[in-house]
């Protein structure tokens, strides 16, 4: 069993929940143990960028 | 007469490269149009990046900051890939949007709203809010008359296929430290 850090990203939690359901089975079958990074926030995408480089 | 020396302001190709973090290369183009060849957008846009870095070159600021090129950009990075002269193409179209908000050029401002948006969600929330956000963009900037046939198969898609939630997301705990986080940015930002 080895053990990773994960940040899922707020889409995997709406849009993208399908990849979410197929990160964990494979990761199951992988035996990899993935660890969600507590209480984690926006990456921000790209649109910070688009309005404002700084906070990005 | 004397001549005096006058320093020149920075042409707009030195203004981007200076406001493109690391080493953007946009000195660099050779015009040779994989870029746009290779833009999905490419079809939408007034200009190819192309034709934006020929412009740069010849100073055209205004038609280069007024045109929907960068916003029509969805950041693939298939042209900064491909660019044989390695321009960081993907960064400078983020510089450009900067530069055309502040200089109040934005003609079309649909995707400078959506960005807006979707900001205010992560600076409420900590997390984006994907539901709202397709809903505020639609009510904002949709025509009445399309809104519903348009809107409605969408917002039931995302509601059953995809299995969103149309709950606002729980706001994060570290929400402060991320507002300060997001303060002292923008403190470096102005100084």
């Amino acid at each position: 069993m080895s053990d990773y850090i994960f940040y899922p990203g707020c889409s995997m939690e709406s849009s993208a929940k399908a990849y979410y359901h197929s990160v964990m089975s494979v990761c199951k079958s992988l035996d990899v143990r993935l660890n969600e990074i507590d209480d984690w926030n926006c990456c921000g995408a790209t649109e910070y960028l688009s309005l404002d480089r700084m906070p990005a | 007469m004397t001549s005096t020396q006058v320093s020149s302001p920075p042409s707009l190709l030195q203004e981007v490269a200076r406001r493109t973090p690391g080493e953007s290369h946009v000195d660099m183009c050779i015009q040779c149009g994989t870029c746009g060849g290779s833009c999905p957008s490419g079809a939408a846009m007034d200009h190819t990046p192309r034709a934006i870095f020929a412009m740069m070159r010849a100073g055209m600021k205004d038609e280069v900051l007024k045109s929907n090129t960068p916003w029509m950009c969805v950041s693939c990075y298939y042209c900064t890939v491909r660019c044989p002269q390695e321009i960081h193409i993907t960064d400078v179209m983020y510089t450009l949007k900067n530069m055309a908000l502040e200089a109040g050029l934005v003609q079309n401002r649909t995707a400078s709203d959506f960005s807006k948006t979707f900001i205010s969600y992560v600076e409420n929330y900590g997390r984006s809010f994907e539901i709202g956000l397709a809903g505020i963009h639609n009510l904002t900037h949709v025509k009445l008359a399309a809104r519903l046939p348009n809107m409605a198969p969408m917002a039931i898609g995302m509601l059953t296929k995809k299995g969103m939630s149309p709950m606002p997301p729980k706001r994060i705990k570290g929400m402060n430290d991320l507002r300060k986080i997001l303060k002292r940015a923008k403190e470096l930002e102005a100084a």
